[in-house]
This record gives C-alpha cells, sequence and structure tokens, in this order.
C-alpha cells in the first residue's frame, strides 16, 4: 500500500511513516549502530588492548569502521540526519565495551556474541522489508549482515556463550540493543 | 506543469502584491491571475492557506540559492567564506523583493506560526550547509545548524533594515558573525586537545604500556 514510484517491492506495514522517512530511519539507525559498535569495540580494546585478542578486536573494529563510513556516506547522499543521540550511543557503547572487558576476556566475547546477533537480526529485518526495491542498499546490508555474522563466529570461538554470566548478561544486552534500535531509528 | 512550478509561479507573482496588502488570500488570488491561472486555484495548491505559501516563499528561495552556487564553485575558498558566500547569495537575489520578505518574516514571528518559521529556518540553514560541501555525521550536524541559524537569523534582520548603498553593511555583518562562528569551533578543538592529556582510567588495567601516544578519535572532517 501507498507504494510510491520506485519503490514497488518495500514492505510498509499498517502505520508506517511514508516511504522516505522510512528509509531516512533505515540509514539513521544502522549509521548509529555502527557508530556504537565502533565504540564498543574501542571501550574493549581500552582494556583488553595489551592482550592476545588485541589483533582480532582491531580487525573487527577496523569492520565496523567501513560500515559506519559507507552508512555516514549515504546519509548525507540523501539528506538524512544523523541520530540526534549520537553522543549518547558513543558514552554508552564505549562503557558496555569497556565494562564487559573489566569483566574479563570471556565476558567481552559473551557482550560482542549478544550484540551481533541483534545487529545480524535487526539487518535480515531491514532486507526483509526493502523486497525488491533499493537494490544498491540491500546489497550493502546484506553484506554487511555477513560481517557481523562472522564476528560472531570469532567471538564464539573465543568463548562466548560459555561465559558463566552469559545468559543474564546477554539478555541484558540483547534488550538493551533492541531498545537502542528502537531509539536510534527515530530520534 | 509540475505543481512547484504552478507555485513558484502563483508565489512570485504575489510578491507585488504582499507589498500592499501583505500575504493574504486575496494576494494570492490577484498572483494567481497575474500567472496566467484562475484565482480559484490558490486553494487546490496551497490548501494549508497562506502560511503555506509563505513557506513555499522561503524553500524557493533556497532552492534558487543552491541553484545560484553550483553554477559558481567555491574552489579552494575556506568553510567560512563559503558559508558568507552562501548566505549572501541567499538574500541578495531577493533585494528588490525585501518588503514582501519582511512581511513573510513578521507573518511566521506571530506565534502561532512558530512551527512553520522553525521549518523555514532549518530548511535553509540545512541547505547552505549541504551546498557549502558538509559532510559532518555526528553531533556536529546540529551544533552547526544551530550556529548558522542564529547568524542567518540576524543576519536576515539586518538586511531587512540595511538601508546602506547595496546592502554593503548587511555583507560586513555577515562576514563578521561567520568569523566569530570560526572562534567557537577554535574554541572547541582547544578543549579537546586540551582533554586528551586527561589519562584514560581504563589504561590501568592494561598490564604493561605500548610506547608511543595515545590513540586519538578521529577529528571532525569539516573544520572551520
Amino acid at each position: 500500500m501507498g507504494d510510491e514510484d520506485g519503490h514497488k517491492g518495500l514492505r510498509r506495514r499498517l502505520g508506517d511513516p511514508p516511504v522516505g522517512d522510512l528509509l531516512a530511519r533505515m540509514i539513521r539507525v544502522d549509521h548509529a549502530g555502527e557508530f556504537g559498535a565502533v565504540r564498543i569495540y574501542q571501550g574493549q580494546m581500552a582494556v583488553l588492548g595489551s592482550r592476545t585478542v588485541a589483533s582480532t578486536l582491531k580487525q573487527m573494529e577496523a569492520k565496523e569502521q567501513e560500515h559506519l563510513q559507507v552508512f555516514g556516506r549515504l546519509l548525507v547522499e540523501r539528506r538524512v540526519r544523523p541520530s540526534v543521540l549520537q553522543p549518547l550511543w558513543g558514552a554508552l557503547g564505549y562503557a558496555l565495551g569497556a565494562g564487559t572487558a573489566l569483566m574479563g576476556e570471556g565476558a567481552a566475547m559473551a557482550c560482542t556474541v549478544a550484540v551481533e546477533e541483534v545487529i545480524e537480526e535487526h539487518y535480515l529485518n531491514q532486507a526483509e522489508r526493502l523486497g525488491d526495491s533499493e537494490v544498491d542498499l540491500k546489497a550493502t546490508i546484506e553484506k554487511f549482515r555477513d560481517d557481523e555474522m562472522e564476528h560472531r563466529e570469532i567471538a564464539l570461538e573465543h568463548g562466548g556463550t560459555r561465559h558463566p554470566a552469559y545468559p543474564v548478561l546477554g539478555m541484558a544486552i540483547k534488550t538493551g540493543s533492541r531498545l537502542a534500535i528502537w531509539l536510534a531509528a527515530r530520534l | 506543469m509540475e505543481m512547484e512550478d504552478v507555485r513558484d509561479k502563483i508565489v512570485l507573482a504575489a510578491l507585488s502584491h504582499v507589498v500592499f496588502d501583505g500575504w493574504t488570500i486575496r494576494s494570492l488570488r490577484s498572483g494567481a491571475v497575474d500567472a496566467g491561472f484562475e484565482a480559484g486555484i490558490v486553494a487546490q495548491v496551497f490548501p494549508l492557506g497562506v502560511v503555506e505559501a509563505v513557506e513555499h516563499f522561503f524553500a524557493l528561495g533556497d532552492r534558487r540559492m543552491v541553484a545560484d552556487l553550483a553554477s559558481t564553485p567555491f574552489g579552494d575558498r575556506r568553510p567560512r567564506e563559503r558559508l558568507a558566500i552562501a548566505l549572501r547569495c541567499r538574500l541578495e537575489p531577493w533585494t528588490r523583493e525585501r518588503d514582501a520578505v519582511r512581511r513573510a518574516v513578521s507573518l511566521l514571528a506571530l506565534p502561532p506560526h512558530a512551527a512553520a518559521a522553525a521549518r523555514c529556518t532549518h530548511r535553509t540553514v540545512d541547505a547552505v550547509w549541504y551546498a557549502v560541501g558538509d559532510t559532518a555525521t555526528d553531533f556536529t550536524y546540529y551544533t552547526k545548524r544551530g550556529m548558522l541559524a542564529a547568524v542567518y537569523i540576524t543576519a536576515l534582520m539586518y538586511w531587512l533594515g540595511d538601508g546602506s548603498d547595496d546592502s554593503a553593511d548587511t555583507w560586513n555583518f555577515i562576514d563578521r558573525r561567520t568569523a566569530g562562528m570560526t572562534g567557537v569551533s577554535q574554541l572547541r578543538e582547544r578543549i579537546g586537545r586540551g582533554l586528551m592529556y586527561i589519562p584514560n582510567p581504563l589504561r590501568i588495567f592494561r598490564p604493561k604500556k605500548r610506547g608511543g601516544r595515545r590513540e586519538v578519535g578521529p577529528m571532525p572532517d569539516f573544520e572551520l
């Protein structure tokens, strides 16, 4: 319903904003999310910077930086405003990364597993809604989703889910991330 | 004809009536007739009335500014010079219509039209920042627009009351105000550099020190 030219495949649900706003929201939340991810890895590196995992963390952070730049470019190209809460995402992401890293390497990896799982689910959801429209954007999102899944695998190899706090910690982080996604799309 | 073209024509033709009658439905209807339409079309193209027409008038000015700036590349001019050029480019083409602009501003200044006024201001400063090539995607996106809004509004007021030849005083005013914005961003940079020297408390958890300086996050890519 309400599909405008060029967005035939985009799936809008009842009560959704117009197509332009919907796309703006998608890019805004993705940009904010990648920014948060970068900050999480930076926070982890601030604590674990001299351990052997540091190089892995660095690699993952570099990947997230790449994603951040792509979405940053899309923001400017499409005249989408960034999330107003960005300073908050920066502080919270860093605190989450540093906080879990202080609990140990295992907890840091548990945090990565939880976050990447939510992001992966979020990207899958977006790709699904884009349907046949916005082919380039959809390809980007799907590629990034693969990257995030890879990060999850890496964190799993490092024993992400074996940490005793994982069930509680993971649940809390997932809920928080979903709330952040909801907010960042809108504000 | 596109809806936007029709609106542009009506608003532009109405300006000469606005000078005498203010922004009223009547001057819009007269404008429509002058532009070769039926007077009744006004209710179709501006269903929300006069304020919608005024908003369209400001948006039209923004579009013209963007088009004018696109045709004259900035080259290697510094950001604050670009801003000054853009603001001048926004105001100067409307010198002959200054009275119509004044009446539009006084209409938008009324409390019930605060939202429309905010929309118009935002649209203009947003257009200026994108036109000068700004690519901020962090929080400076908002601070830049906020700072420029203050400069733009005061410049607009100054321009409305400016009796100097070719509004030379206004262009000087804009130069001074944009220079003031540079001062703010320099101050911010100094604070940022000062904060760099505060040690990272999390570092104590690192067993051994690695040589070299602390890493500093990427600086904003568009400095004034």
